[in-house]
């Protein structure tokens, strides 16, 4: 949107000039956000044939937000059909790929936004995500991204198919550095969103982490490593990547490493599965239907073949939302139980206080080959936080395939396969 | 729309798309017809000096310089939109 975003940078420049001081905490900071989130005036297609042309009469409340606290609107960024991809294709733009790997997808759903902000055409951008749509574009292309708690970041005025129920969506920062998350997060949440937005909580963003140590004297950072979901195992550079991190974790004073032990993650696949199309995917087979387009690869994989998928009856949701519930209450006493004692009054103390986990089961996929959800998609049943940072490249002479490696079930044994493909398909590859 | 092929829509999407990335200017260079795996550091040699500064500038740098008034908004935003729009014919 080059002319309206000069016109804004003008704008702003003039102001400073004028005025003395910046307009808000963005002030001129150019902000890519991902298609998906309307903006009054342009289209608003979600990846789908039959939407383009759709004009938006509305703008996403967190593009208001940022807009208002100095941000320069420039760009937005493309999504898969369906938005339920960990990639990015769809029959409007094609494929979009990993910067560092043409041959691996960008991942996605906000793809858009990680090759974008992988190949720096944006410094920070806005995607969403419900499964792994912020996290997956992250990792793969080699950058940060957050995806918050449900009901902190603005969330209204989203755009897409019917379908989830149940299964909260959020919006959330990508960026080129860790600050860059800071940075929106702050900024969003310092501008009070929950007046406008009352589903949003009215807590401060929290810059100050000394809760952390709060308690016992000298208390540590207690980080639980999650090697593996014991579902499907990751492949060899994640696993280095995760060992780099704890190698240097260990050399800082004031953090503790623990295993972590997953509870259940299969179990969390079903759970989250059974709630992303509660009409039976209709709507979307409807949309899709009215464009006209074919279903690429992995919108049969998360509609089509989901075994869990099924037009559910009102009695149907309310027994999988109380599942749902009943999980994330065993999560949360697993959590316990990593207690090391009780304070005074019987509250468990000495827990572990973050999860150190893989982002996925690899580097980036090739294309059309991104069908595990689970090291994402875990985290969005449970409502959990979860940011993803860069850590190191596939180095495809240290990289190995595991020889020998008996998987232990048919997703399992996808993604070991994946990583029988020739050595240097993966090289690159941010992980 | 109603009634075309989709193909003829995709067509039309990623007109309107290229046409948006046309108007950046200067003009945002051509890519080679044989790109490399790793496309990361085409930028440097097809973007000025000045623009890859500012674009490999974290965010929380980004605003300082932008408050203070030392970098214009107005080049740190073309700097994004020459890169942006290079990008798109990367990835």
């Amino acid at each position: 949107m080059p002319e309206e975003a000069l016109e804004r940078a003008k704008y702003l420049d003039d102001y400073l000039a004028q005025h003395g001081k910046p307009i808000g905490p963005l002030h001129g900071l150019p902000v890519s956000i991902k298609e998906h989130l309307p903006m009054k005036g342009r289209t608003i297609n979600c990846g789908y044939v039959a939407w383009w042309g759709r004009i938006s009469d509305v703008t996403y409340s967190g593009t208001e937000v940022l807009y208002n606290a100095g941000a320069v609107l420039y760009v937005r960024t493309t999504q898969p059909q369906s938005l339920m991809h960990l990639a990015t294709s769809s029959n409007l733009y094609g494929e979009t790929v990993c910067p560092y790997n043409r041959q691996l997808t960008s991942g996605g759903s906000s793809g858009g936004e990680g090759a974008l902000i992988g190949m720096r055409g944006s410094a920070v951008g806005i995607g969403t995500d419900i499964g792994g749509s912020i996290r997956s574009p992250a990792a793969n292309c080699g950058i940060y991204g957050l995806r918050p708690t449900s009901s902190r970041f603005p969330y209204d005025k989203f755009a897409a198919a019917h379908g989830p129920q149940g299964i909260p969506a959020v919006a959330g920062p990508l960026s080129t550095s860790r600050g860059g998350l800071r940075l929106i997060m702050k900024a969003a949440i310092d501008s009070k969103p929950w007046l406008t937005e009352p589903s949003l909580l009215p807590i401060p963003w929290r810059d100050d982490v000394s809760h952390l140590s709060q308690g016992t004297a000298g208390k540590k950072l207690k980080i639980g490593i999650l090697w593996d979901d014991g579902v499907v195992k990751p492949h060899p550079p994640v696993t280095r990547a995760l060992k780099e991190v704890v190698s240097k974790l260990r050399d800082v004073p004031g953090v503790e490493i623990v295993d972590w032990k997953p509870y259940k993650h299969d179990y969390a696949w079903e759970r989250i599965a059974s709630l992303y199309y509660a009409d039976g995917g209709a709507h979307n087979f409807e949309i899709l239907a009215q464009g006209g387009e074919p279903l690429m690869p992995l919108t049969h994989f998360i509609i089509t073949e989901n075994q869990y998928r099924k037009r559910l009856q009102i009695e149907e949701i309310w027994e999988l939302m109380g599942k749902n519930a009943e999980y994330k209450t065993e999560y949360a006493n697993v959590w316990n139980q990593t207690a090391t004692g009780v304070d005074e009054r019987g509250i468990p103390t000495g827990m572990v206080d973050v999860i150190l986990s893989p982002t996925g089961p690899g580097a980036a996929p090739p294309l059309n080959q991104a069908k595990y959800w689970g090291y994402t998609a875990q985290w969005n049943l449970l409502d959990y936080p979860a940011a993803v940072f860069p850590v190191t490249q596939v180095q495809p002479e240290v990289d190995k395939k595991e020889e020998g490696y008996e998987p232990r079930n048919s997703k399992d044994d996808f993604n070991y396969k994946l990583c029988k493909i020739a050595p240097c398909s993966f090289a690159d590859g941010p992980c | 729309m109603a009634g075309k092929p989709w193909q003829e829509i995709a067509q039309i999407a990623q007109e309107v798309r290229d046409k948006s990335i046309a108007q950046v200017q200067p003009t945002v260079p051509e890519v080679p017809e044989d790109l490399p795996l790793n496309v990361t550091s085409i930028p440097k040699q097809l973007l000025t000096p000045r623009e890859i500064e500012i674009t490999e500038t974290t965010p929380e740098i980004l605003v300082q310089k932008l408050a203070s008034g030392e970098w214009t908004c107005v080049e740190v935003t073309n700097s994004f939109l020459r890169r942006a729009g290079l990008a798109q014919k990367l990835v």
